[in-house]
């Protein structure tokens, strides 16, 4: 069984749930079934949750698509669930902190830009996915070979990381930001 | 003493409410003395406990519609906290960040100071037609200014602002702190 997982509330500034039910039924229409997609977060909006399950049955994937309907810190999650791929969307190759919380844990973390006037900028990693049809060809790969994905998955995060680390020259714009006369 | 205010609405797991842990736990590492203003909201969240372990002040209280009959001492708060803001901001503290420029329509005419910075946590891709939701207004003040925490979000602001942007605009990329 392959888990994905986003963490995000189910809330209107949160747009993806739609995309993502349909990219579990694109995954399902290629043939893999042993997954199960977790929406990790509060339901803030009724409307968007109820649309997300509506979408799911009309698509036949209700037995792939799961809520814990309420947030928990990516830390204190399940084993089953830490065990699964984390979905998080970038804005380009910006990624907020869900994905840098993800790659701090050592979880396998796969991104995908969310912005489609971005599609083109440079996506180095096997794991930074320029859009969803990426990220289903990769998880047909990983339902192929996990193992070696894995692999490449968790060396690419750990060269992530290094990058919000802050320089001497981030600290001090941030400390001129906090005390502008000094 | 080096003490600055950091405005937000909430304190429930997110990532803007990552960024203003983060900020707070930089000052701290540089002696600067964090406030963390909490509008409109007065339930304990996530980070609340985590701020107290930090030893961080966190006041929660309105600043506007402030009266509130039935809870007199939380409408003396509020009083005492916009009459603060408003007159004594630049006394108390040397810069004021407000997290979210979803937050600064609740400051910009009732927090008054010479160094206030507005962060940007969203991009246009989060909004309806790629458009920004906010007042122009905000963008204004040529002595506010406006923090980008990634490269797009200035371009994005000025296609659709333009030259109503008066406000200087900074670019901050987000961090972790080391855990030294």
């Amino acid at each position: 069984m392959i888990r994905i997982n986003l963490v995000a509330r189910v809330a209107g500034d949160k747009n993806a749930f739609p995309d993502l039910v349909n990219m579990a039924h694109q995954l399902k229409q290629q043939g893999m079934t042993g997954f199960v997609l977790t929406f990790i977060g509060a339901i803030e909006d009724n409307a968007i949750y109820e649309n997300t399950i509506r979408l799911a049955e009309q698509l036949g994937v209700t037995e792939h698509i799961a809520f814990t309907k309420r947030s928990i810190p990516m830390a204190q999650l399940s084993e089953e669930l830490k065990s699964g791929y984390f979905l998080n969307f970038t804005v380009g190759s910006f990624m907020g902190y869900s994905s840098i919380d993800s790659i701090n844990l050592g979880f396998k973390t796969i991104f995908c830009n969310c912005d489609e006037f971005l599609a083109d900028e440079k996506y180095d990693y096997i794991n930074v996915c320029r859009n969803l049809n990426e990220v289903v060809k990769l998880f047909l790969l990983i339902d192929k070979d996990a193992e070696t994905i894995d692999k490449q998955m968790m060396a690419n995060n750990q060269l992530m990381k290094r990058s919000f680390l802050l320089t001497a020259e981030d600290a001090s714009l941030l400390k001129s930001l906090m005390l502008p006369n000094g | 003493m080096n003490n600055i205010l950091i405005i937000s609405n909430r304190l429930g797991i997110g990532g803007a409410e990552k960024l203003l842990i983060e900020l707070v736990t930089f000052a701290q590492k540089n002696n600067i003395n964090p406030t963390v203003l909490i509008l409109d909201s007065y339930d304990e969240e996530h980070y609340d406990r985590i701020l107290k372990t930090q030893g961080v002040k966190v006041v929660r209280t309105r600043i506007n519609n402030i009266k509130h009959f039935r809870a007199p001492a939380k409408m003396m708060r509020s009083a005492w906290w916009a009459v603060k803001l408003k007159y004594f901001a630049a006394k108390y503290y040397k810069s004021i960040h407000t997290i979210g420029l979803y937050n600064v329509d609740k400051v910009f005419d009732t927090v008054l100071h010479s160094h206030r910075f507005f962060w940007n946590v969203n991009n246009a891709v989060q909004f309806p037609k790629r458009e920004y939701a906010y007042q122009q207004e905000i963008f204004g003040n040529p002595n506010d200014t406006i923090v980008s925490i990634n490269k797009y979000q200035e371009t994005e602001l000025f296609s659709q602002y333009g030259n109503a942007i008066k406000a200087k605009m900074v670019l901050a990329k987000l961090f972790i702190n080391d855990q030294d």
